[in-house]
């Protein structure tokens, strides 16, 4: 497989808030009935053409969640240090799940390596209108306090499926190109080392190979 | 007994077992159809095999023997008894048909039989195979040339017997818990089987078997450990410590601790997500037992670090706990080395920059080969690799398996647009079930030592789960944070396809949003 980057992406929330169902959704449904067999073969995983400043980069995206394992706690929370930007799933007709954002932006900023993580929220199950229990307003305020870009998605429909990870992928991309330019500027032979302390004094995610 | 022998339904009145047993049914319908040739396919292909869809397929027909013999009052009885006795006069003149191989004794009784021609040629095994599925009830429409009924009606009923017994044995050896957890199903079971042994006109062998059956089913299985004894803090906080502890003994106490609960896992909590709904205390106790205890060990081995003081006391307590998960990986318990590597993974662990440069080389080494064994990257595809390697007995690493469950579960539907069962779907399923099953029935030599164990269990010894970052941030400020990460690599790392890239791939953990090139 050939790629330019590879980007990890964690989908995040409560358990039955869709996240694999999400992602599904996202890999075009694409399920290899050998894939339990195949050892190796991880059906969430897709490439894609990133067009940045008239250049063109192959993406390969890593998309995962804890589907199944959300109750191995300690072993999950790892996973966050991992991820290079996530996915905040809840779930539009269960308000409880919308509580718990919160904690959820709590424990990204303590386990993540940034304190300041990409974050995109996403209200999702947005094709139950009737059933829906968050109020569309309440839920942009609150992205809006707490710094997030707000959508709200469906896998049912497809709705802003693509568009969730494409916003993702652009502050993402952005954060590296700004990044990497720095990095230009102050990387000199001994990179490595320079980088460390750059990260050491911005705590900023930066390194160039 | 004249209806068809596959129903859908329970009856009303069905224990509430029959009924949670009725979706087996369910599901294994379509594979019986009434057609003979398959149905003897079926039957043919489901004995040898250790599955759980053969479960299934067991379950379900006896689930419609249970109801034939017990759901529809004493005719039927009367008719087992009746028949048999026929059968043993059949038996006396054709000599020797050996129990269990009903085809075979079939034909030979064909061949033997010389002028007085029992069967005709139409008759086949996969006819007998038919009939026998159906128990007792007669060919619809027997051919014109076919012997007097009697005759054929104890061929079949000695078939019948037996492949009641036979489907029933295997029932009770293999899946022994459902008579344990269920005292009408083990009733019914008993009296059917005294029923049998009792009948003056069954053979030897059917009185054996029955008999060996009734042993099963009154001596309760051996290892009857009681979890929540078990598993029970103890009431006075533990004077153990990992200093007093060896390594060995810590290792061998929580793969017998792990093993105890994961061997009780019923097959049954795995079926659709029992352990995220909101009926999963009832539906799958024992898995939510296996992960709070994986989430306890791991805060212990936490707060086991996190509680010295000095920089010594947290390095000696990082290697003494690797030691451990490396004796676990050797006893091939794989939930405890990833006990102990989520916690060496755990934020506030993996942050004490200082603590970690005084590691010895060994050990981080260690820890660094264990992390690699069980990265989540592609699917735990190392893990997977060394659970199919290795030998039981083992305890693989559960969270693997209901992720691959809720995979299945969601990412395919019960029923095709067509509103036929789904089968590959339930093939998948039972595929990652019975995998499971092989390694819960290899126990482990280890004997209980309740001084470790009560180590292991004190509650009292964990910090809890919100006070442990701010203590290791009081261990080590935060300025140390930043570089803290480039200690030792990533448990699980970016994924990289190629292992050559993987030491890029841990300097990528290093900063996160590193761009990782592919080829150079």
């Amino acid at each position: 497989m050939d790629y330019d980057y590879l980007i990890k992406l964690l989908c995040v929330g409560d358990s039955g808030v869709g996240k694999t169902s999400f992602l599904y959704k996202y890999t075009d449904g694409v399920f290899h009935t050998q894939f339990i067999s195949t050892v190796g073969i991880d059906f969430r995983e897709k490439t894609v053409i990133y067009q940045q400043n008239a250049r063109q980069h192959r993406i390969h995206l890593q998309l995962w969640d804890t589907a199944g394992q959300e109750r191995f706690r300690s072993l999950t929370t790892a996973f966050y240090r991992d991820a290079m930007g996530f996915l905040l799933l809840f779930d539009l007709t269960n308000e409880a799940s919308f509580l718990e954002v919160r904690n959820w932006i709590e424990q990204l900023k303590t386990h993540s390596l940034s304190d300041d993580p990409d974050i995109v929220l996403c209200g999702h199950k947005c094709d139950l209108q009737e059933k829906r229990l968050v109020n569309q307003n309440r839920a942009r305020e609150f992205a809006k306090n707490y710094n997030l870009l707000y959508l709200e998605t469906s896998a049912k429909t497809g709705q802003n499926i693509d568009r969730a990870i494409e916003i993702l992928l652009d502050k993402i991309m952005y954060r590296m190109e700004t990044s990497v330019e720095y990095a230009m500027l102050c990387a000199s032979g001994r990179r490595r080392q320079s980088l460390q302390r750059l990260q050491a004094k911005q705590d900023r995610k930066l390194c160039s190979c | 007994m004249s209806e068809s022998p596959r129903r859908l339904h329970p009856p009303a009145g069905a224990a509430p077992d029959a009924r949670r047993r009725s979706e087996g049914a369910k599901e294994t319908a379509g594979a019986e159809p009434a057609e003979p040739r398959r149905a003897s396919d079926t039957a043919a292909r489901s004995l040898p095999r250790r599955s759980v869809s053969e479960r299934r397929c067991t379950n379900s027909s006896i689930n419609s023997e249970r109801r034939r013999y017990w759901g529809g009052g004493s005719e039927p009885r009367t008719s087992v008894t009746s028949q048999v006795s026929q059968m043993q006069n059949y038996r006396r003149e054709t000599g020797q048909p050996k129990a269990g191989v009903v085809i075979t004794s079939f034909r030979q009784s064909h061949r033997s039989f010389g002028k007085d021609l029992l069967w005709s040629s139409t008759s086949t095994a996969a006819v007998a195979f038919a009939v026998a599925t159906s128990a007792s009830s007669n060919p619809r429409s027997p051919p014109p040339t076919s012997p007097p009924q009697t005759r054929r009606d104890s061929v079949i009923s000695t078939a019948a017997t037996m492949r009641v017994l036979n489907v029933l044995r295997h029932w009770i050896s293999k899946h022994s818990s459902d008579f344990w957890s269920d005292e009408r199903l083990r009733g019914l079971t008993m009296d059917f089987l005294k029923e049998i042994e009792a009948s003056p006109g069954l053979l030897p062998a059917e009185h054996k078997s029955a008999a060996q059956l009734l042993r099963l089913l009154e001596r309760p299985p051996d290892r009857t450990v009681d979890l929540k004894a078990l598993f029970m803090p103890p009431r006075v906080p533990t004077k153990e410590n990992i200093e007093t502890l060896s390594a060995l003994e810590i290792a061998e106490q929580m793969t017998y601790l792990d093993y105890q609960i994961f061997s009780s896992i019923h097959s049954e909590e795995f079926l659709g997500q029992a352990w995220t709904k909101s009926d999963k205390a009832v539906r799958a106790p024992h898995i939510l037992m296996m992960t709070a205890h994986f989430n306890h060990i791991s805060n212990l081995v936490i707060s086991e670090i996190l509680k010295k003081n000095t920089l010594i006391g947290r390095v000696a307590a990082i290697e003494k706990w690797a030691a451990v998960a490396d004796i676990a990986r050797c006893l091939h318990n794989f939930n405890g080395v990833l006990q102990i590597c989520a916690a060496l993974s755990n934020t506030s662990i993996f942050r004490l920059k200082k603590t970690w440069e005084k590691v010895s080389k060994t050990s981080k080494q260690t820890i660094e080969r264990m992390q690699t064994l069980t990265s989540s990257e592609c699917r735990f595809r190392v893990l997977r690799e060394a659970l199919h390697r290795c030998d039981p007995p083992c305890i693989p690493y559960l969270g693997m398996y209901l992720s691959d469950l809720s995979f299945i579960e969601e990412g395919t539907t019960n029923y095709t647009p067509e509103g036929l069962l789904n089968f590959s779907k339930m093939r998948m399923i039972a595929h990652v079930i019975r995998e499971i099953r092989n390694f819960q029935h290899t126990p482990y030599k280890i004997d209980h030592i309740p001084k470790v164990c009560e180590f292991l269990l004190d509650r009292g010894l964990v910090i809890p789960e919100e006070r442990q970052y701010t203590l290791s941030l009081e261990l080590e400020p935060r300025a140390a944070r930043g570089s803290s990460a480039g200690l030792h690599p990533a448990p699980a790392s970016p994924a990289s396809p190629a292992a050559q890239r993987r030491r890029r791939a841990s300097l990528a953990a290093l900063a996160p949003l590193a761009p990782l090139k592919a080829d150079h």
